[in-house]
């Protein structure tokens, strides 16, 4: 059988799972909300067998060939632990005690499930300079980078690049409330912006921003490359971050292969990062260099698989049932 | 400098017709008409550099016009141009049509709503993937039945709903909103013997109220202000027809068909609905307006949807036994001056299909577009 960890609204996986249907093919969809009850685990030289509850069924891992996951974590019922009552040194820390013995068997429970899985909850964690550190390492370009605290150290940057970009060190795209929103998009480094910050400010990251013939869209799946050429630069709206969609008038966004060597180096850092499947953003520069810019671990397939017709959603269902089978 | 290369944009398709090309803008929804024989050039010189464009540009018109039409595809970004290098990186559009639906539209008259809940006909259509429902009551059902109907199958995976009804006297505005907000996968109501003609929409609910009484033997021919372009009709218009393809329709006795006014493949109450889904019952699916008479002639074929029902000729061809409203041996409407019916544009035959009779149409085109005002 299948298994699927993904939110409850996630439409990407409700496409994949429409596949899965076609197929006839068993699977099992759990989000966060889907309390899982451990009922015991059993470890046996390089075995692990654990038997667990979720959405009134028993099941074990090994019914589970095949995992993919995509948003959402997994929730333990029993570890619902509760706050002393009475606040003591000593029932303060029998309570931090039951949160270590938790977290121990929650990172076992959950290293085991994703062990051969398409992506797993850890993926989210990948540190974005530590990827670009990476990408360099390999061979890949990467855009100038440097994160910054003081004005003086900004400017003096400003002086050596004609155009600055900044963007968020994680890969959060959502930041405030329903009712106020901040936007964490690219922004292009502007005069106005500069003369209004303070002296120091908090660490932020700056990169050189590179002219672009085209930006490119990569969705990355077991070695497999499927890429969109985004035509963001005649658009204003989009030019600094193709993300900033122009609805009424879409970017062009056309089927490309990227050249092998380009999808070795990307290759490597994949496998370097641990990564199996994810989205890979790239610039390909006006001066004919392929940029690397960042992997996002869990992207947005559909925004390629659609213009480009790739059907990526029968892909992954596709490749799901296969490992169950193998 | 380094000479640079033109490629049209693979979600851009040129479609040519008898008379002119359409642009069918697949990302952005939209076309613009072209001549064919632009439309030959560019596909000709696809890849190639910018100056073989141009030059044979200039050999259908002049240095002028040459350059209009290339300003005016690349401003529109129909083309764009990059240098050769990276020409044969940009692939090409797969153009394989799939959906993970054994059917995925059905329309369902209902009369009698237990013959729906006993033989489980919205389950199986659920299971079969199906997930547009048109449902199309009789005038029995008022909105608070519909309702109640509905609130039976909110939990199942359809992507929308459409509803045929009646206006019936307790209908109003409030209740037609709240029955709406509801049923959240309702998008589109058609009320009919309404005392007026009228649109109303509701946030994404488009509410159309017609006087007339609802009859299916309404054609809904080729209507262009009802056209629709975009890549999923696109794709699915090139391998099948799109009224027909993984549809079916349920009678309110229960008889099961691809469509209204098709031969019936069983009952409801005696035939499960999958195991009907033979290569009888999907024989109209695969006519493709590539495949139809006519019709493969028209530029507005992958952007047509009409439910006229296709008959199949001893060659493998398909024929409608009724006209359409375009003449595209002339790109003519109905409504337009110049107009005459395609049987007046060459000879037609069911066997050998549409033979366009060069001189008469020449002579007509002539007519209708070097001499009137257009």
């Amino acid at each position: 059988m299948i298994l699927i960890v993904s939110s409850h609204d996630d439409f990407s996986t409700n496409e994949i799972i429409d596949w899965l249907l076609y197929y006839k093919h068993p699977f099992l969809r759990i989000s966060q909300d889907d309390l899982i009850e451990i009922e015991n685990i059993e470890i046996q030289n390089n075995d692990v067998e654990f038997f667990f509850q979720v959405k009134g069924k028993r099941f074990s891992n090994k019914n589970f060939p095949s995992v993919w996951y995509r948003r959402s974590w997994l929730s333990f019922a029993e570890f619902n632990i509760q706050c002393p009552k009475i606040k003591s040194v000593f029932n303060q820390s029998i309570h931090n005690q039951l949160l270590s013995e938790k977290n121990v068997i929650y990172n076992f429970v959950n290293n085991n499930l994703f062990r051969d899985s398409i992506n797993t909850p850890f993926d989210c964690n990948i540190n974005k300079l530590l990827v670009l550190q990476i990408a360099k390492k390999i061979g890949l370009v990467i855009p100038y980078t440097k994160i910054i605290t003081r004005k003086k150290d900004l400017l003096a940057l400003t002086k050596k690049y004609n155009k600055l970009i900044t963007k968020t060190q994680t890969g959060g795209v959502f930041v405030g409330s329903s009712r106020e929103k901040l936007n964490t998009l690219t922004l292009e480094v502007s005069e106005e912006m500069i003369a209004e910050m303070p002296d120091r400010f908090f660490p932020t990251l700056f990169q050189e921003q590179i002219e672009k013939k085209i930006e490119l869209r990569v969705f990355f799946l077991e070695n497999q490359f499927f890429a969109s050429a985004i035509f963001s630069q005649y658009d204003k709206q989009t030019s600094v971050d193709f993300r900033n969609y122009n609805f009424k008038h879409p970017n062009r966004t056309p089927p490309y292969m990227l050249p092998h060597d380009i999808q070795e180096k990307l290759k490597q850092l994949m496998s370097a990062l641990h990564l199996n499947s994810g989205s890979i953003d790239l610039i390909l520069s006006s001066g004919g260099e392929y940029v690397f810019l960042e992997v996002n671990p869990i992207g947005q397939f559909k925004q390629v698989s659609k213009p480009c017709n790739y059907h990526l959603e029968r892909l992954i269902a596709k490749r799901l049932i296969d490992k169950d089978k193998e | 400098m380094m000479e640079m290369h033109y490629k049209i944009h693979e979600e851009v398709r040129f479609v040519k017709g008898f008379m002119r090309a359409i642009a069918y803008d697949l990302n952005r929804c939209d076309y613009d008409f072209l001549p064919n024989s632009l439309v030959d050039i560019l596909h000709k010189y696809n890849g190639n550099s910018l100056l073989y464009l141009e030059k044979a540009l200039i050999a259908i018109a002049n240095k002028t016009i040459a350059k209009e039409y290339i300003d005016f595809l690349i401003k529109k970004e129909y083309i764009f141009i990059i240098e050769r290098e990276y020409i044969n990186q940009f692939s090409c559009l797969n153009l394989e049509f799939n959906l993970p639906s054994h059917i995925f539209t059905a329309i369902i008259d209902i009369e009698d709503t237990s013959m729906v809940a006993n033989y489980k006909i919205i389950e199986q259509l659920n299971d079969l993937g199906c997930k547009h429902l048109l449902f199309r009551f009789s005038n029995q059902f008022d909105i608070e039945r519909i309702n109640v109907f509905l609130s039976k199958y909110k939990t199942l995976g359809f992507h929308s709903i459409g509803i045929w009804m009646y206006s019936l006297p307790l209908l109003n505005t409030k209740n037609i909103k709240a029955f709406c907000m509801q049923n959240v996968k309702i998008n589109k109501i058609s009320i009919f013997n309404h005392k007026i003609n009228k649109q109303n929409n509701f946030k994404t609910v488009e509410i159309q109220f017609y006087k007339a009484n609802w009859t299916d033997a309404t054609i809904c021919l080729a209507n262009r202000n009802n056209f629709h372009i975009n890549i999923t009709l696109f794709l699915e218009s090139l391998t099948y027809n799109p009224y027909f393809n993984k549809k079916i329709y349920i009678d309110k006795k229960g008889f099961i068909s691809n469509a209204p006014y098709c031969m019936i493949f069983g009952n409801i109450k005696t035939t499960n609905i999958a195991s009907i889904l033979n290569e009888d019952f999907k024989f109209l699916w695969a006519a493709s307006k590539d495949k139809t008479f006519i019709c493969k002639d028209c530029e507005y074929r992958y952007m047509c949807v009409d439910n006229r029902i296709p008959k199949k000729s001893n060659n493998g061809m398909f024929f409608f036994e009724n006209g359409c409203n375009y003449n595209p041996y002339i790109a003519r409407w109905k409504d337009q001056e110049g107009y005459v019916p395609v049987e007046e544009c060459g000879t037609y035959d069911r066997e050998a299909g549409f033979v366009p009779g060069k001189t008469k149409i020449a002579e007509l085109n002539k007519r209708i577009w070097c001499e009137g005002d257009n």
